[in-house]
């Protein structure tokens, strides 16, 4: 294939656009969305442009992701073994507000090659050593398959876990918004419903963003 | 929440319900076909313990009849009684010591295929009109263990000694030591540290651990981020991944993933098997490899945990095992599929320290100790790693980690078979194809070193033509090396063993004569191993000490060449050849020019 400048985007963009979606998590840069990148968060479809976020419902059928782990639940609690990561090497992971945010990215020793997952948004740590690396996925697993009402964190002292505690006072992204409805820090609530900003991870700490806040692995808030 | 073994087997499914090593390349069957159902122990049972098996007709139509059962492979049971027409079997396993074949080392107890005890049991039922129906059924006295002392949490831990006591364990561990067949053994409940002592009060640290669980930081900067490299690029490291992708997961062979992937099925130990029943519908097995879940990603293939174990690096003192053929014995030591181990102890290179002296003997360990071996081809920037077994550990062997490196950043690319790649040895360092990778591992335990007082391994000088000595000049003396064009180098002749393997036979390094008959129509009766004995005779007075070389009977200082002599280079080339046992096949027209040469000097000395 070659591209010659004036056939350039009428014959490569398509491969072009493969190419970076296939590259998405290992970007070593932060990746912050481009206009009219889009991605799911939790039941919605969100797309960022210059405008800001869109919402829209999200459309059953296409490449539906593969199921996750079961959750195994007692009570109120909910326990998920061998919860998902960006990819096979080193994390550690936090939830926020219906998003899991990982930190780390050390390869795995001694594991064979295969492509990264890609429904997490991938960047280079800020300040941090070369290779550390900030993931989130906007659309993690939920032992009823919604956000809502749940509030989860991933422990990783013994066997790793995604541990959810029902919470009906829990706030999460995706959920409808209005004046009455505020949404949780870092989002915004768009076409009435809440959304994060426009994703670009970097950050694991607010200390990581010089001015502003870490919001769902992203700096917010002056510090972007 | 923890999951026993029954509730493993049961949601592994077919994962768990099968031996450890594929007996032929077919897969083995997904479930017992037939009317004849046989229903046995799915977990090990324990050396010389005692165990049932029930047989069933699950079809309409004949019933009663009886069944006769056989074993058809394993160590020999002991008091199989059946009852109730045979729909009933009892037995008990051989005690440890006749599974493993041998002395029982000190310590955790390595157990292969071969000898965890796993027998299978044929049932043949018929009735009196002709009816029959066939079934097998596969049991074992254990898992598989490397012998390392960092194991898996839910893994039976055999010992070898006598008196263990537990000192230490984990604070939340219920575990006990048990000695029901009369051999000790621990079954580690939880993930932490232990320590034992045996009757004379010697100490053993066991680190236990999940292979889930393990982090596989291994390549951290200032830990082993070469070696990480390296092994990315490893086939063993994408078994898993190439033949999932290669062909559906459900023709994959339920028994290679004991060997294709980490952990033992069965086992509740965080290994690939039991994340699968963990995992649920999330771990779907007909999926390409891509679409496996993270954690099935860094179980599946022979990763770092697959020889090393999971938990935690041992002790220092103890890290000296995994030099063992054992850890590579837990899959390839399978006959007669993968009879890799069963051939290597045939040679002389797994008895190479037999002799204790060889040792402690700096001149001897470079090539007769796997530790020795690694610490002499170690470079300045691979410091060599003190691997040295304590006194009473017996004979090691030249192992496998000699000859191959699974991890070794300077093996180069395009290799095959995962050989090491050795410096040349002084003597070769201009020869052409001294930097063969077939050859090249074998090199520097067979050439001999120019400083040597007598030659100790004259195998290569024959075969590359070199190493001679003019005896008039002193300076070297060179012939032709036709072997060198063979390809493959040294195992492309030495490669025979025992008929009855499948895989791996070769590792017995046997080169009989038929080797030769491809190339030779007639096999070489040359006669140069007698002429070279009479010529020392002649010179020497006295018979040749074979078959131990020189150097090993102890004679080296007695023959010792003066090699600034016509005489003493003569006896040199005389003994090039005679430290040969195959100098006529290795090298015929130099074997004869270096006698030759040597005759020149020693035939006319006599004659004067």
């Amino acid at each position: 294939m070659t591209c010659g400048f004036a056939r350039l985007f009428r014959s490569c963009a398509p491969w072009l656009l493969i190419a970076l979606a296939a590259c998405r998590a290992r970007a070593p840069e932060p990746q912050r969305a481009a206009a009219g990148d889009c991605a799911n968060v939790q039941t919605l479809r969100v797309c960022w442009d210059g405008a800001g976020p869109h919402a829209a419902a999200r459309a059953t059928g296409g490449a539906a992701r593969a199921p996750g782990p079961t959750f195994a639940c007692s009570g109120d609690r909910c326990e998920q073994r061998h919860p998902r990561m960006p990819d096979d090497g080193e994390w550690q992971c936090a939830d926020s507000a219906g998003a899991t945010v990982c930190m780390g990215g050390e390869r795995a020793a001694g594991v064979a090659r295969s492509a990264p997952e890609p429904a997490w948004l991938c960047g280079a740590r800020r300040g941090a050593a070369a290779g550390a690396r900030i993931c989130v996925d906007l659309s993690p697993d939920f032992p009823d398959g919604r956000a809502s009402g749940w509030r989860c964190r991933t422990i990783h002292e013994g066997p790793a876990r995604r541990v959810c505690d029902r919470d009906p006072a829990a706030h999460t992204l995706a959920e409808a918004c209005d004046r009455a409805r505020p949404c949780v820090d870092g989002s915004r609530c768009a076409d009435g419903w809440c959304v994060p900003e426009r994703p670009a991870p970097a950050c694991w700490l607010d200390t990581d963003c010089p001015g502003g806040r870490c919001r769902f692995g992203s700096c917010v808030g002056g510090g972007a | 929440m923890t999951l026993g073994r029954a509730g493993i087997l049961a949601g592994a499914g077919a994962l768990a319900l099968t031996g450890v090593a594929c007996r032929k390349h077919e897969p083995a069957p997904a479930a017992p076909r037939g009317c004849l159902i046989l229903e046995g122990p799915q977990a090990p049972v324990g050396f010389n313990a005692t165990f049932s098996i029930r047989a069933n007709l699950a079809c309409d139509g004949p019933g009663g009849g009886r069944v006769v059962w056989r074993q058809i492979e394993g160590p020999a049971l002991r008091d199989l009684e059946p009852a109730r027409d045979g729909f009933a079997l009892t037995a008990r396993m051989p005690p440890l010591a006749d599974a493993v074949g041998g002395q029982i080392p000190w310590g955790v107890v390595p157990l292969s295929p071969r000898t965890r005890g796993e027998i299978v049991l044929r049932a043949t039922w018929s009735d009196d009109r002709g009816h029959t129906h066939t079934g097998d059924v596969r049991v074992a006295a254990a898992d598989r263990s490397r012998g390392l002392p960092n194991t898996p949490v839910g893994v039976r831990v055999y010992l070898g000694g006598s008196g263990w006591r537990i000192t230490a364990r984990p604070n939340d561990s219920h575990a006990a030591l048990d000695t029901p067949g009369g051999d000790a053994s621990l079954l580690p409940d939880v993930s932490g540290d232990w320590r034992l002592a045996d009757g004379g009060g010697r100490k053993l640290a066991l680190r236990t651990g999940r292979y889930d669980e393990t982090p596989l930081d291994c390549g951290r900067a200032g830990c082993h981020p070469a070696i990480t490299d390296a092994v990315a690029a490893s086939p063993m490291t994408a078994v898993l991944a190439r033949l999932m992708d290669q062909r559906p997961a459900a023709d994959y062979p339920r028994c290679a993933i004991a060997c294709h992937a980490t952990g033992e099925p069965g086992a509740p130990d965080g290994g690939f098997a039991h994340v699968v029943s963990e995992l649920g519908a999330a771990a779907d097995l007909s999926r390409r490899w891509d679409a496996l879940p993270r954690d099935l990603h860094r179980l599946g293939g022979v990763g770092c945990l697959a020889c090393h174990g999971p938990g935690a690096i041992p002790e220092a003192a103890a890290r000296w095992a995994v030099l063992r053929a054992d850890v590579c014995a837990t899959c390839h030591d399978a006959p007669p599929r993968y009879g890799h181990v069963v051939a290597w102890r045939q040679t002389r290179m797994a008895r190479a320290d037999r002799d204790p002296s060889v040792r402690d003997r700096a001149l001897c360990v470079g090539c007769h100790t796997t530790w020795g071996f690694l610490a002499t081809i170690a470079t300045p920037e691979r410091a060599p790693v003190d691997r040295r077994p304590p006194e009473d550990a017996g004979a090691v062997g030249i192992t496998c980690s000699a000859c191959h490196a699974v991890h070794d950043p300077r093996r180069p690319g395009g290799t095959t078979r995962l050989l090491r790649a050795t410096p040349k040895p002084a003597l070769l360092a201009n020869a052409a194809g001294a930097a063969d990778v077939p050859n090249s591992v074998c090199l520097p335990c067979h050439t001999p070193d120019p400083l040597e007082t007598t030659p100790s391994a004259s195998t290569a000088a024959l075969l590359y033509g070199r190493g001679g000595l003019d005896p008039l000049t002193g300076k070297p003396l060179m012939g032709p090396a036709p072997h060198l064009t063979v390809p493959g180098g040294c195992v492309s002749c030495h490669r025979s063993g025992p008929e009855n393997l499948e895989r791996g036979a070769g590792h017995a390094f046997q080169a009989p004569p038929q080797t030769c008959l491809p190339c030779h129509r007639k096999l070489p009766m040359n006669g140069i191993r007698a002429r070279a004995e009479n010529l020392w005779q002649i010179s020497r007075g006295r018979e040749y000490p074979d078959p131990a070389h020189p150097v090993h009977a102890g004679r080296a200082g007695e023959i010792a060449p003066d090699r600034s002599t016509p005489r003493g280079r003569a006896i040199w080339n005389l003994l090039l050849v005679l430290e040969d046992r195959a100098a006529d096949a290795h090298n015929a027209p130099y074997a004869r020019a270096l006698l030759d040469a040597a005759e020149s000097v020693l035939q006319k000395r006599r004659a004067r």
